[in-house]
């Protein structure tokens, strides 16, 4: 709670200098893709912003845990269920594990940009929705012994969909997402 | 920016091609419905490629990953021995070739009276795993009992036994004077976890009470450690409310040893629960039992 409390002051001014400007059709300043048809487009909520934040930390932090988490070939490590939920974080295991079974690992850097394209904070769940596009070029899958990469694994950049979800314990975790494959962007 | 319908089309679009693409492209994806998790690009790679586990999906997390589930042997329809528990897919159904897991941790959109699991069905490499939300176990789903696992867990805890100070100490009390009953050892809650068969509980033993027998036929019951008793600030007579004390109507001298034995054993309340459940019932446990005498004499007329 107290990490994001800095976050809300220039939100509620931001807030008030929408309601001074006039709001309506005009820009949203400082948001990065306001979403169409959910009350959050036009009134620009601090819970919003406020999970907004928390779910884009969410996101990088699982990018960082997963990329740790694939160098050491480690489908276990504990940082990926701080920010995975099931069925995402089974899948991640099971890729991870898959990888070190054919005696292979991730190495590399992940290039990301994500945007919030949904807050959904009166469905419960509520969930935020990221988008990314995700380049994986630089993020090779090679074989431990002798750093060859593995034939057919080529990245790219392709979108990628996440859906951070809010638990009932206050955390927001990914329980959903996927890079597809047939949307380079 | 997507709208809802534009994100539905969009998504069905890419199923679309995902599909096209396994066509076309050759030995991708088994399952076309089954995208990576974003940055894992090419998770299907292996698919079709034998690992170092063979067939069966790889190495079946040890080999008595399953406990209770060891001694069962589990075969696919087409007749191949699988592991009857795989420690990241879980539980191996028969009756649809799937492996189960409790999801971790439960979805708040998990109906009530169903349990979340995520079901992994394949073959070789990454299946798809999703969620689904059942009533009742599904066949083959075995894992130990949380319960059980958790009184396991608990009798492998040490819980401080007491470590009995009372005052006076080194000379006796007396008759008619507060003895005051102090237990040193911590009482710091003891908390402590264990995982086994995809079952994970944890537990905290929270000292709740001490139980002292005082050697008389008396016990006395205390919600705390007592007041440690400090000459220099404390009458012995005036107990705070705080304190743990015990007077004495008779001297010990009739007592085996001239002594009255004091027992004390702490009472904790277990706080546990299981990444299946949630926060259950608290158990209960003592610990181990300590042991003092103390000497009491008949009060002196003392004259100042």
């Amino acid at each position: 709670m107290r990490t994001w409390q800095p976050a809300r002051l220039p939100t509620i001014l931001l807030a008030i200098a929408a309601l001074a400007l006039g709001t309506g059709c005009g820009e949203h300043p400082g948001s990065a893709a306001p979403p169409a048809g959910t009350a959050t487009a036009t009134s620009p909520d601090p819970r919003a912003a406020e999970a907004r934040q928390a779910a884009l930390a969410v996101y990088a932090g699982y990018l960082e845990a997963l990329r740790r988490a694939e160098s050491a070939g480690d489908p276990h490590d504990p940082q990926l269920a701080k920010y995975l939920a099931d069925p995402l974080l089974t899948r991640v295991r099971l890729t991870i594990r898959d990888a070190k079974e054919h005696g292979a690992m991730r190495t590399g850097k992940l290039v990301s940009d994500p945007t919030v394209t949904e807050v959904s904070l009166d469905t419960v769940p509520a969930t935020v929705t990221i988008q990314d596009c995700l380049d994986t070029t630089g993020y090779r899958l090679v074989y431990r012994k002798d750093r060859s990469v593995v034939p057919g694994s080529a990245g790219g950049r392709y979108l990628a969909t996440a859906t951070v979800t809010r638990y009932p314990d206050g955390r927001w975790l990914i329980n959903e997402g996927a890079v597809h494959k047939g949307q380079p962007c | 920016m997507l709208t809802r319908r534009a994100a539905a089309t969009a998504a069905a679009a890419v199923l679309a091609l995902a599909a096209t693409l396994v066509t076309t492209t050759g030995p991708v994806a088994a399952d076309p419905g089954a995208d990576c998790p974003p940055g894992q690009d090419n998770c299907h790679v292996w698919d079709n490629r034998p690992g170092s586990g063979g067939p069966n999906g790889g190495n079946p997390g040890g080999p008595n990953g399953g406990g209770s589930g060891g001694k069962r042997v589990c075969k696919k329809d087409d007749g191949t021995v699988v592991p009857c528990y795989d420690e990241l897919r879980g539980w191996f159904n028969s009756a649809d070739d799937c492996y189960y897991k409790v999801a971790d941790p439960q979805s708040p959109e998990t109906p009530p009276g169903t349990t979340h699991y995520v079901r992994t069905c394949s073959t070789g490499g990454l299946g798809s795993s999703e969620s689904v939300f059942l009533a009742d176990p599904p066949p083959g789903f075995d894992p130990p009992d949380p319960r059980q696992l958790a009184l396991d867990l608990l009798a492998s805890v040490p819980l401080a036994a007491p470590v009995i100070r009372t005052a006076p100490d080194d000379t006796p009390g007396l008759v008619g004077v507060p003895v005051w009953l102090y237990d040193a050892s911590s009482w710091a809650p003891v908390p402590a976890s264990d995982s086994e068969g995809g079952v994970s509980v944890w537990i905290e033993a929270i000292p709740t009470k001490i139980v002292w027998t005082m050697g008389d036929g008396q016990t006395r019951t205390c919600e705390s450690r007592g007041v440690r008793f400090r000459a220099d600030v404390h009458d012995p007579r005036r107990p705070p409310r705080d304190a743990c004390t015990h007077t004495y109507t008779r001297p010990s001298d009739g007592e085996a040893g001239g002594a009255y034995v004091i027992t004390a054993v702490k009472h904790f309340t277990v706080r546990w629960g299981s990444n299946g459940g949630g926060e259950e019932e608290p158990l209960t446990a003592r610990s181990a039992v300590a042991e003092d005498s103390i000497r009491i004499d008949e009060l002196q007329v003392v004259t100042r």
